[in-house]
């Protein structure tokens, strides 16, 4: 597996909220390579740009589910996954624990838990 | 036509005519002669008749008639020859005279044959001689009459006599005959019993003995006993003559004599008894002897002695045996006897237990029923059981016979059938069941029947069946009905179940919304911050953040508790504190949340969220110049219920007392707190002790 490039790539069908996600993280010093709104999309994207963290919404547009896109990233790319999900249903949150989640953040998600999350998971 | 013209034509009797017609003498007296002859023929026949009226004794009627005839006819041929001569009717006179020639021929050949007889015929003076000796022979015949009549009483009484005495010697005869016959018979009756006698004393299995009456000596004895004492066939012979005595046992000779004596004496006819006789090698044998004496007939004189004498040595041991069984059967009958009394006893009290059974069978509350155990019919009844089915005294003795199944409701049978199996088989020793009995009416009534059997004790069959019937109908009813309440129960819990987690879907839903529009405005305030430059600005929008924070927890909260209401508020207090506190660019601030536990609902906890974040938010802000200092967040509740937020810091606390007045007036945050203090109907109370405290006093909350 080559090496993830330092970029995060954030999936959410809603814009605002992926938008509001992304000044954020470039608050962070970060770079956003790009905002999905599907499971089909978030694989291509993070297949393309191979991310080295992702934030995933959990209901997305489409077939399937922010799970099941994190799994196949998780498999096919390797980057590392934050959830960020406005749902706490305990089914949700079972799957999520299946899928190596980095870190689960719930919606509002506040700027420090934010950073907190993103420092942690990257190390920084 | 016959042509009668003939008879009267003259000229028929030309030719006579002719012949007449020579000389008239001659014709005279043709006519003369002829006429008297006429008249002569004609007067025989009167004078015949005369005679013959006179003397109808001769037999000579049809002669005589023919004379008659033959006299008429002859007569009636003159006188017609006599009357030709005058007057010429020729034709009828050939005819008459054909006529007179025919009877007088006929007369002829009758009068023939008659004259032997008439030459017979006795003349006067015969019969006159005849007469007279005829009367001298009935002078005789009177004579030998009247002594024939005494002859003849005499010749009966003869043979009276005689027939008597023939009668006597039949009967004498046939008494004889008869005698001879009972003779013959007696005797070979006598001799067959002889042979009988002997083949029966030869061949006897007993011994036999005749002896002489008067000596006591054997004349002859059988084989039979010569071999039961011990002797040889050939022996035989010395037998007899020996005396009867010295066969018995010396010990039994004087019960013998004893016994002979009667026997002589005619006091006993049969003499039995059991006595010892001895055998040749003089031991001695059990033997029972029979003696009897013949008699003769006429004088009395016992003339033969006859013994039977049978080996009984083999009956002693056994009777000996019995006696010994005997006493033994005694001694069980005893037992027995007295095992019977305790079981009559037993038996008694059994049937007093029966007839308290009987009396506690009729007068019963609960149905009781008996019957067949193999044929399952019912016996009998009670009066319970009737009235329980419906059916009156007189509907259950009819029902008596019938099949008992026929009382249970055919949804029920199969259960009772093999119920009724484990009872016969004994798997089971009482079946218990609950079913539904059917009444007399047909509808079905519950009923819990307990069925057993009476077994035999002996063989372990089923003799009785009992069965107990309590009626469970209302029972049954009520409970039926409460079942059916409780099903619509549980519908109706489940249907409230169902409505529920779909309210609970729905609210989860509604929260998330809630929460996602939440990110959508901290997206938007994010953007809007990143495009003001002034830093004021730039601080209110991120506070303003902190606030929609605040919103989007308490749903979070609420998201996440049982019963999406309500939420305990003390973790709650101490995660929004925190965040608070974290996110402030103060890093040496200690922040302590102490919270009771409270259940708070939105109504509550909203308020209630912006309140602290308010406070802490304050403190952080204005308490701390230095950047260090602690905030302390307590939630408690006073004895009175109401509950007491304390939000205070170790700070610089204030400078003077901030009034509020409307909308305008006074800080954003400060009009906030008013506000909502205001809100929850509570009351505020802030002073500066060792930094600022703001003790906010709220009713507790209603929801909780």
């Amino acid at each position: 597996m080559s090496a993830l490039a330092d970029c995060v790539l954030v999936v959410d069908d809603e814009f605002m909220i992926a938008e509001g996600l992304w000044i954020q993280l470039e608050d962070m010093g970060l770079t956003v390579c790009g905002v999905a709104g599907s499971v089909a999309e978030a694989l291509a994207m993070a297949q393309e740009h191979r991310p080295k963290l992702v934030l995933m919404d959990v209901r997305l547009s489409g077939d399937g589910d922010g799970v099941d896109a994190a799994m196949a990233i998780h498999q096919l790319v390797g980057s590392k996954m934050i959830f960020v999900t406005g749902s706490s249903e305990p089914k949700t949150l079972e799957r999520i624990k299946l899928d190596h989640a980095s870190a689960v953040l719930t919606k509002p998600v506040s700027e420090r838990k934010l950073k907190e999350a993103v420092r942690t998971v990257l190390g920084l | 036509m016959f042509d009668w013209g003939w008879l009267i034509n003259p000229a028929a009797t030309a030719v006579r005519g002719v012949c007449l017609a020579a000389a008239p003498g001659v014709l005279v007296m043709h006519a003369a002669s002829d006429t008297l002859n006429g008249l002569a023929y004609l007067s025989i026949p009167a004078a015949l008749i005369i005679f013959s009226r006179r003397r109808p004794d001769v037999s000579f009627a049809g002669l005589g008639r023919l004379f008659v005839g033959v006299v008429l006819a002859g007569g009636a041929t003159k006188l017609l020859a006599a009357a030709t001569l005058a007057t010429p009717f020729s034709g009828a006179e050939p005819i008459v005279r054909l006529l007179a020639a025919l009877l007088s021929f006929a007369a002829a050949l009758l009068f023939w044959p008659l004259v032997p007889r008439m030459a017979r015929l006795p003349s006067a003076a015969q019969l006159e001689a005849l007469n007279a000796t005829l009367h001298q022979q009935t002078q005789t015949v009177d004579q030998i009459r009247a002594d024939g009549v005494e002859l003849r009483g005499a010749n009966i009484e003869l043979e009276r006599r005689v027939a008597e005495r023939t009668a006597e010697l039949s009967t004498a005869n046939a008494r004889l005959t008869a005698l001879l016959a009972q003779r013959d018979s007696d005797q070979q009756a006598l001799a067959l019993s002889e042979a009988e006698f002997r083949a029966s004393f030869e061949a006897s299995a007993v011994g036999k003995a005749l002896w002489e009456p008067k000596t006591i000596r054997f004349l002859r004895a059988n084989r039979a006993l010569a071999t039961m004492l011990g002797y040889g066939e050939e022996e035989l012979a010395s037998v007899a003559g020996a005396d009867g005595f010295q066969f018995i046992a010396p010990d039994d000779r004087v019960a013998a004599a004893i016994g002979f004596g009667q026997l002589v004496t005619g006091e006993l006819d049969v003499f039995v008894g059991e006595r010892r006789f001895l055998k040749k090698d003089g031991s001695s044998l059990w033997c029972r002897a029979a003696v009897t004496l013949v008699r003769d007939p006429e004088s009395g004189e016992p003339i033969m002695g006859i013994s039977e004498i049978a080996d009984i040595s083999e009956n002693r041991r056994a009777r000996d045996a019995q006696a010994a069984a005997q006493r033994e059967l005694e001694k069980t009958i005893a037992e027995r006897t007295e095992a019977l009394a305790q079981r009559t006893a037993d038996q008694q009290a059994l049937a007093l237990s029966e007839a308290q059974f009987r009396a506690s069978f009729e007068a019963a509350a609960v149905g009781k029923a008996q019957w067949d155990p193999m044929t399952g019919r019912l016996l009998r009844a009670n009066r319970a059981l009737a009235t329980m089915l419906g059916y009156g005294d007189e509907d259950l003795s009819q029902a008596r016979g019938s099949d008992g199944v026929q009382f249970v409701s055919e949804d029920d049978r199969q259960k009772t059938a093999v119920g009724y199996m484990q009872l016969l088989t004994g798997e089971k020793h009482v079946l218990i069941e609950e079913k539904r009995f059917l009444k007399k009416d047909g509808s079905a009534l519950w009923c819990r029947s307990s069925m057993t059997f009476v077994r035999d004790p002996q063989t372990g069959e089923p003799i009785l069946g009992i069965s107990e019937i309590e009626d469970l109908d209302e029972y049954y009813r009520v409970r039926e009905a409460l079942l059916v309440g409780a099903r619509e129960l549980e519908q109706t819990v489940a249907e409230r179940t169902e409505a529920l987690a779909q309210r609970d879907l729905l609210l989860r839903e509604v929260y998330h919304r809630v929460k996602n529009n939440l990110q959508i405005v901290d997206s938007m305030l994010v953007m809007k911050a990143r495009r003001v430059s002034d830093p004021e600005a730039k601080e209110a929008l991120l506070a303003l953040r902190g606030r929609i924070y605040a919103l989007g927890l308490v749903h979070h909260q609420l998201m996440n508790s049982g019963n999406l209401k309500t939420f305990d508020a003390a973790p709650f207090l101490h995660e929004l504190s925190t965040n608070i506190v974290d996110a402030g660019s103060a890093r040496d601030v200690s922040l302590t949340v102490r919270a009771v536990p409270l259940e708070v609902g939105l109504d509550f906890g909203i308020p209630l969220g912006l309140l602290v974040t308010e406070l802490v938010t304050n403190s952080l802000k204005h308490a701390f110049p230095e950047g260090r200092g602690a905030i302390d967040v307590c939630l408690g509740r006073g004895r009175d219920g109401a509950i007491a937020l304390t939000v205070s810091d170790d700070g610089v606390g204030f400078e003077r007392p901030q009034p509020s007045v409307g909308p305008a007036g006074g800080g954003f945050g400060t009009r906030i707190v008013d506000g909502l203090v205001a809100q929850l109907k509570g009351t505020l109370s802030m002073r500066n002790d060792d930094g600022a405290r703001i003790e906010i006093r709220l009713p507790a909350p209603v929801a909780a």
